[in-house]
């Protein structure tokens, strides 16, 4: 079957009943921004209505992946993966652009390389003082796709793989052998959620491997249509981890979590992920699963919290209901649901980069539920919705601060024997 | 694709009546406003987004001046091609329109303009402790402009009625362009000729719907809710009409085939009878326990004398949601089972439903294309899904054909064609079969002393 007969078939089962418009995040009112439309585009090219125009690119790229379409869709249709493979057939029409082709196929193939590239954009952060929200230098932020008021993070620390040996032992009796797969994110933007993510394994008994040359999981090159590229870094990541015998890939970032679970197989069709993709968990569902009850205590104070759902990890991983249970385990009453908790919050990974006018329309919704749910400090299962709730928050100046679960649940859960390895 | 055939010029006064940003040319633009939920497509010339109704009398002027076709469309959801543009012409997108002007608790009404998704209104009232009952399927997307335009049904009409029973006043544009008002915020309202009716149903050919103020009506407080079994689907329609004739009024009276609830089990794994040759699924409403419980008790004695082999009656909320969850995959796991499924909504007298059931289980057969059916037996309307695909010329006709046998089958009883998708153009040729030459006259007539010059919807059932 060609690449456009399949494209063709997928497409086919849409009844055009538009639910998807129901849930879409990113639909405007005008048909041609909704889910169905994207579908209806994607058909016009697979059976030659139309050709790849700018009009269609346009569409295709101002989809955040968040899946709400794909679950709420009666006849089984992925409008966020029929983005997706558009996005590709334009890869394959125009190439990529220069920084793109540097980002994707150098800098992000290379641990070292990406950590170089992140300490001298801290740097320049640095001298340019540009974190300062009266910088005249943020003038110049548009020129690369973000607001003047972007709330930027801080860039050039420490990665997490600079940080931390390739073996961490657990406290006390080892009980179990995982790898930990912090991502781009977490390894080079946010270590502090990795070490929570570490402690936290190995205050459960886990052995936890850290192989210092995996790569970024490729989520960001897949979803800006770059097929090859993305298989090139999946295939090295399997070939570290299936060097390494262990029972689990624990992942602290919904993303690469899904990445890794799924797309590997489903998106980039490389056969050999399945294995690896069926050891994925995510930390929360790792300490669901894995920790006795008393091994946590509740967190003292009056800070309320809540939780966001990471798109990513709730529709793509099925991570739902145990990041729940494990803050009601540190802060009892003190964590409070809110409304639309899964919806998405428009950071979407590069989405914000590329859209960030849509982007904050997205996560007004978002902040607008979190201010009427009287939670002090929203939690998230993905660093990248952390960085957006975080720019959302500073671009309203709302006083709510935003965190990773596993920085409330590293600090509720104490060294105690875990049950059932 | 072809290209707009509207000129430059007319494009620019448009511009000018609503702002250019908001007329839609490109081809991206054209293609996704050629479509509405069902099968058909044809695109507009352009797309217009007005946001009031002077704007809207504007447009419509123009398009008597300069002779173009005008197509309302509010979720595009319909499943009769009522906002597909047939004749080219701009399609006028009123989603734009989206506000809730006034709910109104002393009164029980509320005010919206058009673009009011459905569910927004209903979650609105439900906030001042009311029910707007009317709930197609497509509640969550489609608009309540669309919901009066194609007088809309749904799961709960068999109590509560449809669309037009909660129109207290319209306003609209006509099609040349004036202002007009029909109706009163009054529960009772008896002056000059029912507009309000004749605009209801009308699928936007007589007028622009500017702003619709509607009834609403107390929530109920109980609900007791059950299924049964049966061997025969045939069995199921007769205990159906058994309920009805015995003077119950359920909320919602639900039946499902055999192939339906095969496909929902595939799909859902809800545990559900799969041999067994129908499901009625049955729900009382009201304010008092001790009433919707009798009612349950009266219907549920119904059901086992109909030949029901099993009544299970729900203890509680999650017996009931797994129940209507059962009910609401019905369209989603039939629409798997094949690329294109077309689903049909023939309604016969209550009395004639066992014999409906039955005849559409015999076209089935006959033109070797798989039907399920499922729908609201209650008020007699059946949703005869046509499973099949379209790409397959050989298979498409086959369908086609059977959908014509079913129409036939409706009329013979008694029925009509259409119990609440409307007739748009998809059925359009059947119409005079139900209503014969005399009524048609009437409505051409109707329509051209309207719109002389052909502007609103062409093509759409006169």
């Amino acid at each position: 079957m060609s690449r456009f007969e399949k494209l063709d078939n997928d497409v086919s089962a849409c009844m055009k009943c538009g639910f998807c418009k129901a849930v879409c995040p990113v639909f405007l009112e005008e048909e041609t921004t909704s889910p169905r439309a994207k579908v209806r585009l994607a058909r016009a090219v697979a059976r030659g209505e139309m050709t790849l125009t700018q009009g269609i690119k346009h569409q295709m790229e101002r989809c955040l992946g968040c899946m709400a379409c794909a679950i709420e869709c009666p006849s089984g249709v992925e409008p966020n993966r029929i983005a997706l493979f558009m996005r590709s057939e334009y890869v394959v029409q125009e190439g990529l652009s220069i920084i793109k082709r540097f980002m994707f196929r150098r800098v992000l193939r290379n641990p070292r390389l990406a950590a170089l590239v992140s300490r001298l954009l801290g740097l320049a952060q640095h001298i340019s003082a540009i974190d300062l929200q009266n910088n005249p230098l943020r003038l110049l932020l548009p020129l690369i796709g973000m607001r003047k008021d972007k709330d930027l993070p801080v860039m050039g620390r420490r990665s997490l793989f600079s940080i931390v040996p390739e073996i961490v032992k657990p406290i006390g009796e080892e009980k179990i052998r995982v790898l930990y797969f912090p991502g781009c994110a977490i390894n080079l933007i946010y270590p502090e959620m990795g070490l929570a993510t570490l402690e936290i394994l190995q205050k459960l008994g886990a052995l936890v491997l850290i192989p210092h040359d995996l790569v970024c999981c490729s989520r960001p090159v897949f979803s800006s249509g770059d097929i090859v590229g993305a298989g090139w870094l999946a295939r090295r990541n399997i070939e570290i981890m299936a060097s390494v015998p262990v029972d689990y890939i624990v992942t602290s970032c919904g993303s690469c979590g899904l990445t890794i679970s799924r797309e590997w197989t489903e998106v980039l069709e490389i056969p050999e992920a399945a294995t690896i993709g069926a050891k994925t968990i995510d930390i929360s569902t790792f300490v669901a699963k894995y920790a006795s009850e008393d091994a946590f205590r509740q967190l003292e104070g009056d800070e309320v919290f809540t939780y966001h759902d990471s798109c990513h990890l709730n529709r793509g991983m099925k991570v739902h209901d145990e990041p729940r249970q494990l803050l009601q385990a540190a802060l009892g009453k003190r964590f409070v649901e809110m409304e639309s908790a899964d919806r998405c919050c428009g950071g979407a990974g590069t989405f914000s980069l590329y859209h960030p006018e849509l982007s904050q329309e997205v996560a007004e919704v978002k902040m607008c539920r979190l201010a009427e749910s009287k939670a002090d400090i929203i939690a998230a299962g993905c660093p990248a919705c952390v960085m957006q709730l975080r720019d959302s928050l500073v671009h309203r100046s709302m006083p709510q601060r935003a965190i990773h679960t596993v920085e409330i649940v590293n600090r509720a859960i104490h060294f105690a024997s875990p049950r059932g390895y | 694709m072809k290209s707009s055939s509207l000129t430059p010029s007319v494009i620019s006064e448009l511009a000018s009546i609503v702002g250019a940003e908001y007329v839609l040319t490109s081809d991206e633009d054209r293609i996704c406003y050629a479509y509405d939920g069902q099968r058909v497509e044809h695109i507009p010339d352009a797309v217009v987004r007005p946001i009031d109704a002077d704007q809207i009398a504007k447009i419509l002027i123009l398009a008597n001046e300069e002779k173009f076709a005008v197509v309302p469309r509010g979720g595009g959801t319909g499943l009769s091609g009522g906002s597909v543009a047939l004749y080219g012409g701009i399609v006028l997108d009123l989603t734009r329109m989206n506000r809730i002007l006034e709910v109104d608790p002393a009164n029980m009404h509320a005010v919206v303009e058009p673009g009011v998704i459905t569910q927004t209104l209903v979650t609105t009232a439900e906030k001042h402790g009311l029910l707007y009952p009317p709930d197609p399927g497509s509640v969550k997307v489609s608009t309540i402009g669309g919901n009066v335009a194609e007088n809309a049904g749904g799961l709960r009409a068999g109590k509560y009625g449809v669309t037009r029973n909660y129109l207290m006043q319209l306003e609209a544009i006509s099609p040349t362009g004036e202002h007009f008002k029909s109706g009163a915020r009054t529960h009772k309202c008896v002056v000059g000729y029912d507009i309000v009716s004749l605009m209801c149903g009308s699928e936007g050919t007589l007028g622009v719907i500017t702003k619709v103020t509607l009834r609403l009506t107390a929530m109920p407080k109980f609900r007791n809710t059950m299924t049964a079994t049966f061997a025969q689907a045939s069995e199921a329609g007769q205990a159906v009409a058994n309920i009805m004739a015995a003077g119950l009024v359920p909320t919602t009276l639900e039946i499902m085939d055999n192939v339906t609830i095969r496909a929902i089990e595939e799909f859902a794994k809800l545990r559900l009878p799969v041999d067994a040759g129908a499901m009625v699924l049955v729900e009382f409403d009201g304010f008092s326990k001790a009433a919707v419980d009798e009612e349950g008790n009266t219907a549920a004695h119904i059901l086992r004398t109909s030949g029901a082999s099993e009544v299970t009656v729900a203890s509680n909320a999650s017996e009931r949601d797994r129940i209507w969850q059962a009910r609401r995959s019905a369209l989603a796991a039939l629409s798997r089972a094949k690329p294109t499924s077309i689903l049909e909504d023939v309604t016969v007298p209550l009395p004639k439903l066992a014999e409906m059931i039955a005849a559409v289980q015999h076209i089935a057969e006959e033109n070797n294309v798989i039907i399920g059916t499922f729908g609201h037996a209650g008020d007699g309307n059946l949703h005869p899904t046509v499973l099949t695909d379209e790409r397959d010329e050989e298979d498409i006709t086959r369908a086609e054909k059977a959908i014509e046998q079913l129409f036939e089958a409706a009329l013979e009883l008694g029925g009509t064609i259409s119990g609440e998708h409307g007739i748009g153009f998809a059925k359009a040729p059947f119409l005079k079969h139900e209503l014969g030459e005399g009524s048609l006259k009437i409505m051409r007539r109707i329509k051209r002393a309207l719109d002389p010059n052909n502007i609103l919807n062409p093509g759409k059932f006169v």
